[in-house]
C-alpha cells in the first residue's frame, strides 16, 4: 500500500524516486519490471500474430487467384 | 643466503603471507568445478575452463593477469572480452543462430509464460536488496549487485555476464557466473522438486493438442527485425542483447548465409565459450572471492530458478482458471530460458505421469518465450537500475 500511495502522492519524477528508501525503490523496480517485460511480450506476440494474419490472407488470396 | 632462498622460493612464501593461504582453498574449488564438468557433465564447456581459470589466476605472484602496466593474458582477455561486454554479445550472436524460433512462432501465445518465468528475477532482485545491508553493501553499490544477482534467474549466462559488467561488478562476477552456469545444468535437479510442489498428478497428467502447422519463411525472417526494432524503442537498453541474438538468428532464417549462419552455431561459439570460461575463471581471485557476499549470491542464485519455475508454474495454474482448454501448467515452468534442457525436464515428467503424454513442443515454444524474455527482462532491469543510479547520460 505504502508504494502506490508514494506513487500517487509525489510528483513521480525520477528524482522522487530516488530519493525514496531503497527497499522502496526495489519495488518499484520489481513492478515497472514485471509489468514491461509482459507488455513488451504482449507486442512480440501481437506481432506475430498479424504475421500470420498477413501470411494467411495473402495465400487466401493466390489460391483464389489460381482458382 | 637466506634472501636468495626466498627470491628462489617465492612461490613457497606466498602462501604464508598475508591471506595467501586463501589460494589453496580457490585450487580446491577450481578442482571440483573441474570434476563437476568431467565426472557429472554438468556444463562442461564452462565449468572446466572456470575452474582452470580459478586455479590459473591464484598461482603465486599472478602472473597470468599481472598488472596494468604489464597485464597478463587474462587480463587482456578480461579487458577485452568482459569489461567491453563483448564476449556475451558475441555468445548471443551465436545463440540466435542456434534457435529456431518456429514453435514460439506456431504457437505465440506461449510467448505469456516467457514473461512470468522471469517472476524470480524480480524477487531475487528484492530479496538481495533488502539482505546485502546486512553484509556492509548499500545504496547505489546493493542496486548493481542486486540486479546481477536476480538476472541469475534468467538461467541464460550472457544475460547474467552482460548484466554484471555493465555495472563493473569485477569483485563478484566469478560467483555470478559459477552461480548462473552450474544451476543452469543443475535444472533437471532444481524443476522437478518446485513444479511437483505446486501442481497435483492430475494436472500434471493434463494433454494439450498440438497442430502441426508450418511457418511461412516471410514471417521467420521478419520475426528477428521486428523484435528487435520493437525492443529498440521500448527498451532500448535491451538492443545490445535483442539485437545481436536476432542478429544471429536472421543470419540462420534468411536462407542465404548458411556458412556465416554454421560459423555462428559452431567456431564463434566454441571459440567465445572457450575464452569466456577461463577468463570469468581468472576473476576468481581468492582474496574477492572467499566472502560472506559470495555465499549469498550462491544462496539467491539457487533461489532465483525456483521462484522462475514457481512463476510459470502459478501462471498457467492462473490462466486455467479462465480456460475452458486446460494449459498443463508444467509448461510455465519452461518459460524460463535454459534452452532447452528445461523443455525436456517439462516433457519428461509428463511422460512419467502418463507415458503417452507428449508436451514437448509446447514446452519448447515457452522455452524459446524464455530466451526472449530474459533478455528482455535483463533490458528493464539494467534501465530501471541505471536511471535509479544516474547512469544515463
Amino acid at each position: 500500500m505504502i508504494l502506490p500511495s508514494m506513487i500517487l502522492a509525489s510528483n513521480f519524477s525520477a528524482d522522487s524516486i530516488r530519493g525514496w528508501p531503497l527497499w522502496q525503490q526495489g519495488l518499484f523496480v520489481v513492478v515497472v519490471g514485471l509489468v514491461g517485460v509482459f507488455l513488451v511480450l504482449l507486442l512480440f506476440f501481437l506481432t506475430i500474430f498479424i504475421m500470420q494474419k498477413i501470411t494467411e490472407s495473402m495465400e487466401k488470396h493466390k489460391k483464389d487467384e489460381t482458382v | 643466503m637466506i634472501e636468495v632462498f626466498k627470491e628462489i622460493f617465492s612461490g613457497f612464501m606466498f602462501f604464508g603471507q598475508g591471506d595467501n593461504w586463501k589460494a589453496l582453498l580457490m585450487y580446491v574449488i577450481g578442482a571440483v568445478l573441474i570434476y563437476l564438468a568431467i565426472k557429472k557433465e554438468y556444463e562442461p564447456a564452462l565449468l572446466l575452463p572456470i575452474g582452470f581459470g580459478a586455479i590459473l589466476v591464484n598461482l603465486p605472484l599472478g602472473v597470468v593477469w599481472g598488472t596494468n602496466a604489464v597485464p597478463g593474458f587474462l587480463k587482456v582477455l578480461y579487458d577485452a572480452g568482459i569489461v567491453t561486454e563483448l564476449f556475451p554479445i558475441l555468445i548471443f550472436i551465436a545463440i540466435g543462430a542456434m534457435i529456431d524460433f518456429s514453435p514460439l512462432l506456431k504457437n505465440p501465445y506461449m510467448i505469456f509464460f516467457g514473461a512470468a518465468a522471469q517472476f524470480g528475477i524480480f524477487v531475487t532482485f528484492f530479496t538481495t536488496l533488502v539482505l546485502l545491508p546486512y553484509l556492509g553493501i548499500h545504496g547505489i553499490e546493493a542496486l548493481k549487485l542486486a540486479s546481477a544477482v536476480g538476472i541469475i534467474g534468467a538461467a541464460d549466462g550472457p544475460t547474467t555476464l552482460f548484466v554484471a559488467s555493465h555495472y563493473k561488478l569485477n569483485d563478484y562476477l566469478g560467483p555470478i557466473s559459477v552461480a548462473a552456469y552450474s544451476y543452469m545444468s543443475l535444472v533437471p535437479i532444481i524443476q522437478p522438486p518446485v513444479i511437483r510442489l505446486l501442481t497435483s498428478k492430475k494436472e500434471r497428467m493434463i494433454r494439450m493438442e498440438y497442430h502441426e502447422s508450418p511457418v511461412s519463411k516471410p514471417i521467420k525472417i521478419l520475426f528477428p527485425i521486428l523484435v528487435t526494432i520493437i525492443a529498440g524503442i521500448i527498451v532500448p537498453m535491451s538492443v545490445p542483447l535483442v539485437g545481436s541474438l536476432m542478429f544471429g538468428n536472421l543470419i540462420r532464417e534468411c536462407g542465404v548465409l548458411e556458412r556465416l549462419s554454421q560459423s555462428a552455431q559452431n567456431e564463434l561459439a566454441n571459440l567465445i565459450t572457450l575464452l569466456l570460461g577461463i577468463t570469468i575463471g581468472s576473476t576468481m581471485l581468492a582474496t574477492k572471492f572467499i566472502n560472506p557476499v559470495t555465499g549469498l549470491i550462491m544462496l539467491l542464485g539457487l533461489v532465483a530458478f525456483i521462484f522462475d519455475t514457481a512463476g510459470g508454474v502459478l501462471f498457467a495454474k492462473f490462466l486455467n482458471l479462465f480456460l475452458k482448454t486446460k494449459i498443463n501448467p508444467m509448461i510455465g515452468a519452461a518459460g524460463i530460458s535454459a534452452f532447452p534442457m528445461s523443455a525436456r525436464v517439462v516433457q519428461k515428467m509428463a511422460k512419467k505421469e502418463d507415458p503417452t503424454n507428449f508436451i514437448l513442443m509446447q514446452a519448447i515454444s515457452a522455452n524459446a518465450a524464455g530466451q526472449l524474455g530474459s533478455i528482455v527482462a535483463g533490458g528493464f532491469v539494467i534501465a530501471l537500475v541505471d536511471m535509479l543510479v544516474k547512469q544515463i547520460v
